[in-house]
């Protein structure tokens, strides 16, 4: 489980799977003046994002002591697919458009792992499609989590209200339900 | 009183209280009948719930507000510039988005003083050792303004699961969660600024968080507990850079775990000493505890007690290694 420098193809996957969703340059955007890491987790990477300066600890001998997590969990990829990580949604939400904005009430089922309805959605960008990952925010400009859209943004409207309108993938419920 | 009267009180004590009869004897031994009377009673009341407002996700005044505009009403701890009592009244502390979003953490006073204690600086190295479930370790970072670099120390894999999501919530940065055995973070050659040792310990201090504890633990554990914590702080000061600060801190109330132990160190030990602390709490540290006379520094160490602060019962003393000449 030692971490190590990213493989520039894992990468790669990475930037192209993220900046379709969320916009070209945003995966440089969230790594500033990171440097990207990974660490195996049985059939799962984890990626992590660590200051420059700690790239020595990289080559260090940790005697008995396993690294468990180091700096910004990014996220991890499973099946090919990046699964960003809950602490870097906040930042995500600072540099992309691809936000959707809920009703408090769905704000509130939606951190009890739900999934947002047509009825709970006030604010979806028109140029979204069905697939695409977003962003998924309160009035209040808190930041909830992420979902995978489950129709076109410009075919929302001629949904019924009980209609599903994007899958939750991960939300800030996650830190309170991880620990049971 | 004579030793044998002395053993049918305490038996008297212990039983009409429920607790196990070692631990009024001592209690008699340290306090008095009056004192431990008045630590029993405390130790039936309930402590108030305290939080530590997160300065990397947000401020005192927005917190302040936030919560208040729910009807929670914070009332801010004397010595500690982030730490307020909090009246959540029916609502739960840990269900609020404000929560979730890591803008306070629910913590126990004593555990924030630990901390402010240590006096972390931003840019610098530090250990927290037996980390988990990381209210300490998130409240480095937030000292820290996620700058230098958090090494977090746990064993327990399952507790590693809580720490870690702590760490995520609270939005540390600059931690790196290691898993393995505290008493060898001598092997690590990272030479820090600063370590907080909370040491694993026999919980005499949360009797009034857990009335099991009455009864659960024989005076072996303790000591058994004691011999660890010697091992632990052996190995953090050896670990620690010359001129480096080390606050070691228990959730015990017995001597055996605290003054004792430090006593010890600093009889095997030349290159250590206590130092005072820059905030001002609790009550001095025992340096006669059941008539034995101890290093007369340990007087700079600090204790919370329920009877006295309405707190659960906590031991913190600052330590400085020496540089060598």
């Amino acid at each position: 489980m030692k971490p190590e420098l990213v493989d520039p193809v894992d990468w790669n996957q990475i930037v192209e799977q993220i900046d379709i969703d969320f916009g070209d340059g945003t995966t440089r955007k969230l790594l500033g003046n990171h440097v990207p890491v990974s660490m195996e987790r049985g059939k799962k990477k984890s990626f992590y994002l660590i200051p420059a300066r700690w790239t020595s600890l990289l080559e260090k001998d940790f005697d008995t002591f396993d690294i468990m997590s180091m700096g910004i969990w990014f996220g991890e990829i499973a099946k090919g697919r990046i699964r960003l990580g809950i602490s870097i949604i906040n930042n995500l939400s600072q540099i992309t458009d691809s936000i959707i904005i809920v009703s408090e009430r769905a704000a509130q089922s939606f951190t009890y792992g739900r999934s947002i309805l047509r009825e709970s959605l006030l604010e979806i960008p028109p140029n979204l499609v069905r697939g695409q990952r977003v962003v998924v925010m309160d009035r209040q400009d808190r930041c909830l989590g992420l979902a995978v859209l489950s129709v076109d943004a410009n075919k929302v409207s001629r949904l019924a209200k009980d209609r599903l309108v994007a899958k939750n993938i991960v939300d800030i419920g996650w830190y309170i339900r991880r620990l049971g | 009183m004579s030793k044998k009267n002395d053993k049918s009180r305490a038996k008297e004590i212990a039983h009409e209280s429920g607790y196990l009869q070692y631990m009024i004897e001592r209690y008699l031994a340290l306090w008095g009948e009056g004192e431990t009377l008045e630590f029993i009673k405390a130790c039936e009341q309930r402590i108030p719930t305290a939080i530590r407002m997160n300065s990397l996700k947000t401020d005192n005044e927005t917190l302040v507000k936030k919560l208040g505009d729910m009807g929670i009403k914070l009332e801010r701890v004397k010595w500690l510039n982030e730490g307020y009592v909090a009246k959540f009244g029916n609502i739960s502390p840990g269900s609020l988005f404000e929560h979730m979003m890591g803008f306070y953490y629910v913590q126990g006073i004593p555990s924030m003083t630990v901390v402010e204690a240590l006096d972390p600086q931003p840019n610098e190295t530090i250990i927290d050792l037996a980390a988990a479930p990381g209210g300490k370790t998130t409240h480095l970072a937030q000292k820290m303004g996620n700058s230098g670099m958090l090494i977090a120390i746990e064993s327990d894999r399952l507790r590693i699961a809580s720490l870690e999501s702590n760490i995520m919530r609270c939005g540390a940065t600059n931690s790196i969660v290691l898993r393995g055995d505290a008493r060898k973070v001598d092997m690590l050659e990272m030479q820090p600024d600063r370590i907080l040792l909370d040491a694993p310990c026999s919980g005499e201090g949360l009797i009034a968080l857990d009335p099991d504890r009455k009864t659960s633990k024989t005076m072996a554990d303790i000591r058994y507990c004691a011999t660890r914590q010697d091992e632990m702080l052996d190995a953090a000061l050896n670990a620690l850079t010359e001129g480096g600060t080390l606050v070691y801190s228990t959730c015990s109330i017995a001597p055996e775990e605290n003054e004792f132990v430090l006593d010890s160190l600093l009889r095997r030990r030349d290159d250590v000493s206590i130092r005072p602390m820059h905030i001002e709490f609790g009550i001095p540290a025992y340096t006669d505890p059941y008539g034995v006379k101890l290093n007369e520094s340990l007087s700079h160490a600090r204790r919370f007690l329920p009877h006295k602060h309405g707190l659960e019962g906590f031991f913190i003393c600052k330590l400085s290694k020496e540089a060598s000449h």
